[in-house]
């Protein structure tokens, strides 16, 4: 077990760099495709680095407080228990703590930690900022769920292992090839996932001044930060497991999780905003029904 | 003994001594009047309680004239005629008391002397054993009654004494017709020597045409629809007073000749004639009191129907193709039922008389300041509508279930009807408790006396009831069922009620101990006594304010679960259930502004448990466990009961506001234990009628789609509420829809899940209800944008609801995860793919509200009105610091529940096998996944210990700041600005989801009322007012009784 907690601590440390990294990656393009030169790709680490070093910081109250750490709780959490690569005793992490399952709901921790915090502030914009998120995330959950469902029922099990585990044999084996609207309905519920345009609702900074994390700074903000990029990685290789077969290796796992990071980028930076009420129409129509289709196909071929 | 000549001729010989005695003296006519009164009240009493005691064995005979029978005329009395004496002579004592109190109408001699020939006419009605006699006292009865109508003088009374006697002639045409026919056919005119003929008789058309034109002038005088419209006019225009006689004691000794009638003449077609028109009366005119505004007219209705509901049993207890044992419980009923509306119906006439106004209006809050009103009131509301334990509920179910099945129509018939005078009496109920109204005068001695003993009777039935029906009640719940009646007698201060509460709990709790097995019985016995005692222990800091019923009444809740968790048939469980209703209705009705959610509830909860007593009737046999039953229509009618309880979508329209306005020391008993009793309903009817029944599968996905569609639509509409009680109640429904579904999927897995959920569901919901309850104390309001920044007031009540609402929204590591691990594995292995996606849909949403309470209660900007508010109250603190603890320790270890559940279920065939195993890294195993709770608790405490630690070593200097020192819109928001975002906070969300939250369900509900409502009223226009139709609708009505019953013409 302790060997397990070292490497599991080794994990999230690259976790969190590898989530930086692709943060600052992510800056690079979008200036790039408006034509701007941008920030150097280290630049999410110069910018926690930074706040990490902050003299000062103010604090609402214990809820605020608390607030960076559940974001970083839960981000780091839900990296912890994806397996990286299956069957590595060094690289699957505490997946046996939980599966798919437990997964879902582990992911909410973070966001209920730090709605709770932002909510203490008293800020009327971090309200409305969760509220937003919490409305957009019942609309992205709907497709997401469908092709989760289709994924535990087609393979009768809920554990991730046991997914990835059915996508062996050859790239044709893959989810995204076996169940492509499933794997299509998911793969645009992670847009919602990512907060990426059009669904860029929660943070908003044109109109509610990023919302939710709007009163936090210094160390707060370094420690959400750190929490933010490495949930978004532990996003990355939850769909990398359900729907791209895994990885069998960690090189696989960058090579496929950066693809994945890929798909929101462009997305978003070709897209405007939506307004909630769109946007979750939107979960609830398009990537529904695509992901309906596979839905009912297992539920006529069972 | 007391010959009964005797009453009858001292009654004549005084009511014409009387007329010239108040020539000389009132006062002394006056004392007269009551000498013969309680004279024949002692004489018929003696009789009665000769035959009661079995002093007198034979009937008794009087020759009168000296000529034997079949020359003279006799009188007869047997125990029949003694107990309906007595019955007479009793309510016209109570009536003639009254009227003395308040003012005899003038001219007193006059009304004296009628009320005495009342009397004497319906004795003698009773008494006689001749028919030509029976005509004569027919005639004395209806001369007094129409006088005594008249005596009023209004212009009402005087019309309908007008209609009464144009009526009443017809009436009395006809039996005398008849009776002058039955001399010529039979040449006797003897009841006992006709009776003696007939049997002997060929029973030829001629014959039973002749005895139809009796029974149709008896049938005018019992009021039967439709031609009873002049009797309604009675009922709303004479004196209260002469109406409770009149049906109390006059129209009660009709209803006696005409059962010994139906015997003594053998027609043929009495059962049908009895069923089409006592069935008919019954049920319409239950439907006609629906919109009634005039009390006078609606006690009216129900007068109607209730003698519809006699003459109905008549027809059961003379129909001889019955078995004798069935008509015994007829007759027991028929007994009960005379006894239980004269005396219930009597007592709301006389309290009539105590109110100025007719109009239903006029009555709004009268029960607040008049205890004794209420106390009548409520008494005789509950008796005539079949409230347990009083005597309209034995008889009702005396009659139910002595009516063969082949009747069953009959039985749904009364179950309509029954439904129906729920909603009437109890919208009337409803306005008499709300609001306070004026206090009235005190003229209550005679209905009080009727209440006692009607209260009294109830005892004597239900003693009488579970002797006969070889029920074995549970004597020692029946112990402290009384015990907790006692604690409101004794009317202790409230405090001492809330230790006097706690010490019978817990004597329960020992008492009982043994019976808490592992099986199903004993998990729930469990589960209601606990919970019951953790939930009244928090109850004890807002007593004061309570009402002085409140513990007795939560008392008989509690041990009224007991009883249903240990009932062994399902009739034992339905009183139970009954009893667990009715006393809820009362603590539901405490709240404030509750009484229209409480006759909501009580119009819901009165139908499922109808519904439910259909479906045992229908059963083959009572023992739960045992029923061998077949067919869809049982096992949605038993399931019915127990969804509403649940408030299943589409019957959860009751609980919103039943939650949200009832007492809040109340609505966590609801919504941790009623609800789940429902819960342990269901799950004998999936146990051991759905799994025996062919259709079973479609039915429990029926089910699941029921259970999982209330998850998901309560969660929506509980996203837009803005009462804190209310949105709990939306989210306590949406959570025992898991339930259901849990049950529905009947795997091994599946049950784990919904039992689980079961007793996590009360913790965590418990908590919150609890914690609501001491919120609302301390900041006096509900509503929730009124509330805010409370984090800082109430440190631990805010950690109790933040744990509750991780446990809640299904977030491991706390014990709520396991419930939705458990459910999702079984729906998963079930491969209902649709509802796993509309299951977890509802657990997404569910997030919304569990922020929207944390976040308008707790967090933001605390308002200026709650500045002083404190920490909630010890007892309360403390139940939410077991409840926490519990949560937690759950969570880590969900083993301390799910072991005790898979004994429950080892003991159920075809769930032997669980389903999980253990394994020390894996945790909990299904077939699909596993989940280790206990790392992910050491995980997320110890990462979270950890990352704290770590982030406070290397933070910043943190420096606290004031709630609005925050940057809103560039600059520092004033200090008077109100900047909290506390209401609506869902409006973006709601109008996308708008056709989702169309009220579709309470439209349709409310449809229905008022449907029925509006044909009630097409239907009323029938009693046009006018005498003339009156008269000719009684004889076409009595043509056809003549063309169509006459037996073969």
């Amino acid at each position: 077990m302790g060997v397990k907690i070292f490497y599991a601590f080794i994990a999230l440390i690259g976790g969190i760099a590898y989530g930086l990294l692709l943060g600052g990656i992510s800056r690079k393009i979008t200036a790039r495709m408006q034509n701007r030169r941008g920030p150097t790709v280290f630049q999410n680490f110069i910018d926690v680095w930074k706040l990490f070093r902050k003299k000062t910081a103010i604090s609402h109250g214990v809820m605020f407080y608390l607030a960076p750490i559940f974001r970083l709780l839960g981000g780091a959490g839900t990296f912890l228990l994806v397996p990286i690569v299956v069957g590595n005793f060094y690289l699957s992490n505490f997946s046996f703590g939980g599966d798919l399952i437990v997964i879902m709901y582990f992911m909410v921790m973070g966001c209920l930690g730090m709605a709770l915090g932002a909510a203490e502030s008293g800020h009327p914009h971090a309200p409305i900022g969760v509220t937003r998120g919490l409305a957009q995330m019942a609309g992205q959950e709907l497709p997401f769920i469908i092709s989760v469902v289709v994924l535990m029922i087609v393979d009768k099990t809920t554990s991730v292992e046991g997914i990835v585990m059915a996508q062996q044999g050859g790239i044709l084996h893959w989810h995204i090839f076996t169940y492509p609207f499933a794997a299509i309905a998911a793969f645009i519920s992670l847009l919602g996932m990512m907060t990426s345009y059009p669904f860029e609702i929660v943070m908003a900074p044109q109109e509610i001044a990023i919302g939710p994390p709007t009163e936090f700074s210094s160390t707060f903000l370094s420690y959400m930060f750190s929490g933010r990029s490495v949930f978004a990685v532990a996003k990355y290789v939850l769909f990398m497991d359900l729907f791209l077969g895994g990885a069998t290796n960690l090189l696989w796992a960058f090579l496929k999780t950066f693809l994945i990071f890929l798909w929101p980028l462009f997305i978003t930076d070709v897209f405007p905003r939506f307004k909630l009420e769109q946007s979750v129409s939107f979960f609830w129509t398009w990537p529904t029904l695509i992901g309906l289709i596979d839905l009912l196909r297992i539920y006529i071929v069972r | 003994m007391v010959n009964p000549i005797l009453i009858i001729a001292i009654t004549l010989a005084s009511a014409f001594f009387i007329g010239i005695l108040q020539v000389y003296s009132k006062l002394w006519a006056k004392v007269f009047f009551f000498l013969v009164l309680i004279f024949d009240f002692v004489a018929a009493g003696a009789n009665f309680y000769g035959f009661l005691s079995g002093k007198i064995t034979s009937p008794i005979l009087v020759k009168i004239g000296g000529f034997p029978p079949p020359i003279g005329i006799n009188l007869f009395v047997g125990k029949a005629e003694a107990a309906m004496g007595f019955l007479i002579f009793t309510i016209t004592l109570l009536g003639a008391y009254h009227l003395a109190r308040r003012g005899i109408p003038e001219p007193q001699g006059k009304a004296m002397v009628l009320f005495l020939l009342l009397s004497l006419g319906a004795a003698g009605i009773t008494f006689t054993g001749d028919f030509f006699n029976l005509f004569v006292f027919i005639e004395i009865t209806s001369i007094a009654a129409y006088g005594l109508v008249a005596s009023a003088k209004t212009e009402k009374s005087l019309e309908a004494a007008f209609k009464y006697m144009v009526i009443g002639s017809i009436s009395s045409t006809f039996i005398l017709l008849g009776v002058v026919f039955l001399y010529k056919a039979t040449g006797s005119l003897n009841m006992l020597d006709i009776a003696k003929k007939v049997k002997t008789f060929p029973l030829t058309p001629v014959f039973s045409l002749i005895s139809l034109v009796f029974f149709a002038g008896l049938l005018i005088e019992l009021e039967v629809f439709p031609i009873n419209g002049w009797a309604l006019d009675v009922y709303q225009g004479a004196d209260p007073v002469v109406v409770a006689v009149l049906t109390g004691a006059a129209v009660k000794a009709f209803y006696l000749i005409f059962i010994k009638a139906g015997g003594y003449l053998a027609l043929p077609s009495f059962f049908q004639l009895s069923l089409i028109f006592g069935g008919g009366t019954y049920l319409v005119s239950q439907f006609l009191a629906w919109r009634q505004r005039d009390v006078r007219r609606l006690l009216g209705y129900s007068s109607v129907a209730q003698l519809g509901l006699l003459i109905l049993s008549a027809g059961f207890f003379l129909n001889n193709s019955l078995p004798s044992s069935s008509r015994h419980f007829i007759a027991l009923a028929i007994v009960l039922f005379v006894f239980n509306h004269s005396f219930a119906k009597s007592s709301l006439f006389l309290l009539v008389d105590n109110v100025e106004t007719r109009e239903m209006e006029g009555w709004k809050g009268i029960l607040k300041r008049n205890p004794l009103f209420k106390f009548i009131f409520s008494t005789s509301v509950f008796s005539i509508t079949g409230v347990p334990p009083f005597p309209g509920f034995w008889a009702k179910l005396l009659l139910i279930f002595a009516i063969p099945k082949e009747y069953a129509w009959v039985v749904g018939l009364i179950l309509l009807g029954a439904v129906a005078e729920i909603v009437y009496y109890f919208r009337f109920y409803r306005i008499a408790s709300d609001g306070e109204g004026e206090k009235v005068k005190k003229n209550l001695a005679s209905p009080l006396a009727a209440s006692l003993i009607l209260i009294t009777g109830g005892g004597v039935a239900w003693s009488m009831f579970s002797g006969y029906m070889g029920i074995m009640f549970n004597s020692l719940i029946i112990v402290f069922l009384m015990v907790a009646a006692a604690i409101y007698i004794f009317g202790f201060s409230k405090p001492l009620q809330w230790t006097a509460s706690l010490v019978l709990l817990g004597y329960g709790i020992y008492r009982f101990l043994p019976s808490m097995k592992a099986n199903l019985h004993g998990f729930f016995l469990a589960l209601v006594f606990f919970g019951g005692a953790i939930l009244l222990f928090a109850t004890y800091p807002t007593s004061k304010r309570l009402s002085w019923s409140f513990y007795p009444a939560y008392l008989v809740v509690i041990f009224s679960l007991v009883g249903i968790a240990l009932s062994t048939s399902w009739l034992n469980l339905f009183v139970y259930w009954e009893l667990m209703s009715w006393s809820s209705f009362l603590l539901v009705n405490m709240g404030k502004k509750a009484k229209r959610a409480a006759w909501i509830y009580a119009i819901f909860s009165s139908a499922g448990a109808y519904s439910m007593l259909a479906g045992i009737y229908l059963l083959p046999k009572l023992s739960i466990s045992k029923i061998g039953v077949t067919g869809v229509l049982i096992p949605v009618l038993l399931i019915t009961g127990f969804l509403v309880k649940m408030a299943t979508s589409p019957l959860h329209i009751w609980a919103r506001d039943a939650y949200g306005e009832s007492p809040d020391e109340f609505t966590p008993l609801l919504s941790g234990i009623m609800s789940k009793i429902g819960v342990f309903g269901s799950a004998l009817v999936f146990l051991y009628v759905i799994a025996n029944i062919s259709s079973g599968p479609a039915l429990r996905y029926g089910l699941a789609w029921l259970g999982v569609l209330t998850a998901f639509f309560m969660t929506l509409l509980a996203v837009f509420q803005e009462d804190l009680k209310k949105l709990l109640a939306y989210s306590s429904v949406g959570q025992v829809g898991y339930i259901l579904l849990g049950l529905a999927i009947a795997t091994p897995l599946g049950w784990n899940a919904a039992l689980y959920h079961t007793v996590d569901h009360f913790i965590f919901k418990g908590l919150l209800f609890v914690a609501a309850a001491g919120i609302i104390y301390r900041v006096g309001t509900s509503y929730l944008p009124h509330m805010g920044g409370l984090i800082r007031r109430m440190p631990l009540t805010f950690l109790a609801v933040l744990i509750a609402i991780i446990s809640l929204a299904g977030i491991p590591p706390m014990a709520g995860f396991a419930g939705k691990w458990l459910l999702y594995s079984a729906l998963i292995e079930k491969q209902w793919v649709f509802i796993t996606v509309v299951a977890f849909l509802a657990s997404t949403l569910a997030f919304l509200y569990c922020f929207k309470i944390l976040h308008t209660v707790f967090l933001g900007q605390l308002q200026d009105e709650n500045k002083n508010a404190r920490e909630v109250p010890f007892p309360i603190a403390a139940a939410e610091t077991i409840l926490l603890v519990a949560t937690v320790a759950i969570g880590a270890f969900p083993r301390l529940l799910l072991d005790p559940i898979n004994k429950v279920l080892n003991k159920i065939p075809g769930m032997k096998n669980s389903g999980l195993f253990y394994e020390k890294t894996l945790g909990a195993v299904s077939k699909l996944g596993h989940w280790n709770a206990l790392f992910l608790m050491v995980f997320t405490v110890g990462s979270f210990i950890f990352a704290l630690i770590f982030f406070a070593l290397t933070s910043a200097r943190v420096r606290e700041v004031k709630q609005l020192d925050v940057g809103y819109a560039g600059e520092v928001p004033r200090q008077v600005e109100d900047l909290h975002f506390g209401y609506d906070l869902y409006a973006h969300f709601r109008r996308t989801v708008k056709w989702l939250i169309y009220p579709l369900v309470s439209k349709i509900w409310k449809g229905i009322y008022e449907w029925t409502g509006t044909f009630a009223e097409v239907l009323r226009r029938f009693y046009t007012g006018n005498i003339n139709t009156y008269a000719a609708y009684v004889i076409l009505i009595s043509i056809l009784i003549l063309h169509f019953f006459a037996g073969g013409k």
